[in-house]
């Protein structure tokens, strides 16, 4: 199992982990979710052994990684958000050799590289160069690396990012194969579908906390509001702009133009104060989405900041 | 011994990739076979002109373009380790093996001992075809060729290492390998025989090349034996020796590399 207590690292002098603390038993999946530059790739450097700590302790196993990485490196599978294979061996070439060098001894080896190469629909490409895999099946043998030594601690960082929906799909059963087994996966991502897909417990890193920690039913009904989504002809009225939240952002980052997500308690009462309140401007109103409560509003309430306020303050604004 | 014989499955496995790597592509090994070759063939009629001016009336310009290529390209090792070391980069991999059980020791060995036994494999390539095609004519033994390629090999390694530890990029340790080949080789009369006593040959006596090259025509021209050439092996040792020393004061497995060109 996995223990992080009381974590902290800085780089030149801006703190990205503050006093992380964070268990994951064996059979748990642990989603890993925040938005870019909330620190989790460094968390789970650090737990990998691949960086130091500032202040604070890992263990894995009972292993302490800070002080003892490469002992550690026995219990740990680990897919970096980067593809990791020899693109010039073929993909038998890679497990062979990365299941030489975590130990997976000689008389099972085949086997076991039969075994995680069939759970992951990689049979038939073993023998190809990596290079003429597409980036579907290299994403898939770059994780069947991880798993290979039926590791008790799995650390996967993005690791359906450019993947297709096959890949993705044979990616999360075999995650939730693994995670049955009896390891302990940390899954580091952005895509909040798969959260839900894999039935993971969350742990949402903001500003280099741990913001919010449980399963996903606790924080959806904890933080998430329900919202409604509503659709002007030109700019969103003034009074309404400062309370949307980042829903209404596009590509860019930039708040989309005519779009507003707004959190509300009640949407049907709140929407007809709303648009009353909107006076001259409910003209410019094309449609209205109600949004339910889900992972991903719990998210963005939770790493929106200041852009929370609810239908009642915006209500008083409008009007 | 649980942890000696892990060790021993690491090293062995680190060694298998190596040696597939390079098979899966072969091409820079063939070229540092085969350039030394060609270049010797080119470099054999006016290697000719020269040893017969010195006296060597029995010279056919191998004893002279032989070992001096032979030596030359054996520094290119040096590129052979490099693109071990910082491919891994390139490919993610780094951070992979150091995740990894692996001991640095163990990636240190299992990367080196192959590029070790390759530049064995190039040198003796380059005598035999030597032997052979240009028929090369050899006073002393060929077991103190064989010695002495092996204490070259370990200079270019030692040397190689320092490199990794302290380049940045896979297109440092190429220019420098490459030019520090052509360099350190032209200095040490690889090409043409040099005037011991000029200033170059003052400057030569720094390149492990000089020395190497100068044992092997002792043995060519004048049949000296290992013991002979012992102060010889013991400079190419301390060359090698302390290119590890720099490895292991400037290697860091936490290093960024560049392993792309």
């Amino acid at each position: 199992m996995l223990r992080v207590s009381g974590l902290r690292k800085s780089y030149k002098g801006h703190e990205v982990l503050k006093e992380i603390d964070l268990t994951v038993e064996p059979g748990d999946i642990v989603a890993l979710i925040g938005v870019n530059g909330a620190g989790k790739t460094t968390l789970t450097s650090i737990v990998a052994g691949l960086r130091s700590a500032d202040a604070g302790h890992v263990s894995i196993c009972g292993v302490d990684v800070l002080k003892d990485p490469i002992a550690s490196h026995k219990h740990l599978g680990l897919a970096s958000q980067e593809v990791a294979l020899y693109p010039i061996l073929s993909g038998w070439q890679n497990l062979d050799f990365f299941g030489r060098i975590l130990g997976v001894r000689s008389k099972f080896r085949q086997h076991r590289i039969e075994e995680v190469a069939h759970s992951l629909g990689l049979t038939e490409f073993l023998q190809q160069r990596v290079e003429t895999l597409s980036g579907g099946q290299r994403r898939r043998l770059h994780t069947a690396v991880a798993m290979l030594h039926r590791p008790a601690v799995l650390l996967l960082d993005e690791p359906t990012v450019g993947a297709d929906i096959q890949s993705r799909q044979k990616l999360l059963d075999e995650v939730r194969h693994f995670a049955a087994q009896g390891s302990a996966v940390v899954y580091a991502t952005h895509y909040l579908p798969e959260v839900e897909a894999l039935g993971a417990s969350v742990a949402i890193l903001h500003e280099g906390r741990i913001a919010a920690r449980g399963d996903s039913y606790s924080i959806i009904t904890r933080y998430a509001k329900r919202a409604i989504e509503l659709h002007f002809e030109g700019e969103v009225p003034a009074g309404l702009r400062e309370f949307a939240v980042t829903g209404g952002q596009d590509s860019g980052g930039r708040q989309e133009l005519g779009h507003a997500v707004i959190p509300v308690r009640d949407p049907g009462r709140d929407l007809a104060e709303i648009i009353t309140g909107l006076g001259d401007s409910a003209s410019r109103l094309r449609s209205v989405e109600f949004r339910q409560p889900s992972l991903e509003a719990a998210f963005l309430q939770i790493t929106a900041g200041e852009s929370t306020a609810l239908a009642e303050e915006v209500i008083d604004a409008v009007v | 011994m649980q942890s000696f014989n892990e060790s021993v499955t690491r090293i062995v496995a680190f060694w298998l990739n190596e040696t597939r790597r390079m098979r899966a592509d072969p091409g820079q090994f063939i070229v540092i076979v085969m350039l030394p070759v060609l270049m010797a063939a080119v470099l054999t009629p006016m290697a000719l002109a020269v040893l017969r001016m010195k006296g060597y009336s029995h010279a056919n310009g191998a004893e002279q373009s032989v070992p001096g290529m032979a030596v030359l390209f054996s520094f290119t090792s040096t590129t052979l380790l490099g693109g071990a070391f910082f491919r891994e980069h390139l490919w993610n991999t780094w951070e992979r093996l150091r995740a990894s059980p692996a001991q640095p020791f163990e990636i240190i060995l299992g990367k080196c001992s192959p590029v070790f036994v390759l530049s064995l494999c190039q040198l003796s390539i380059v005598w035999g075809v030597g032997i052979l095609a240009f028929h090369l004519r050899i006073s002393g033994s060929l077991t103190t060729i064989a010695v002495l390629n092996v204490f070259l090999s370990w200079a270019t390694l030692g040397i190689g290492m320092a490199l990794v530890a302290v380049c940045q990029s896979i297109d440092q340790i190429g220019i420098i390998g490459n030019l520090g080949s052509m360099v350190l080789g032209g200095l040490s009369g690889a090409f043409m025989p040099i005037d011991l006593h000029s200033s170059l040959g003052m400057v030569a006596r720094f390149s492990p090349l000089f020395w190497a090259l100068k044992a092997f025509q002792s043995v060519i021209f004048d049949g000296k034996g290992i013991l002979d050439n012992a102060f010889t092996c013991l400079l190419l040792f301390g060359f090698g020796a302390g290119g590890f020393l720099i490895a292991r004061a400037r290697f860091r497995m936490a290093d960024i590399k560049i392993g792309r060109t």
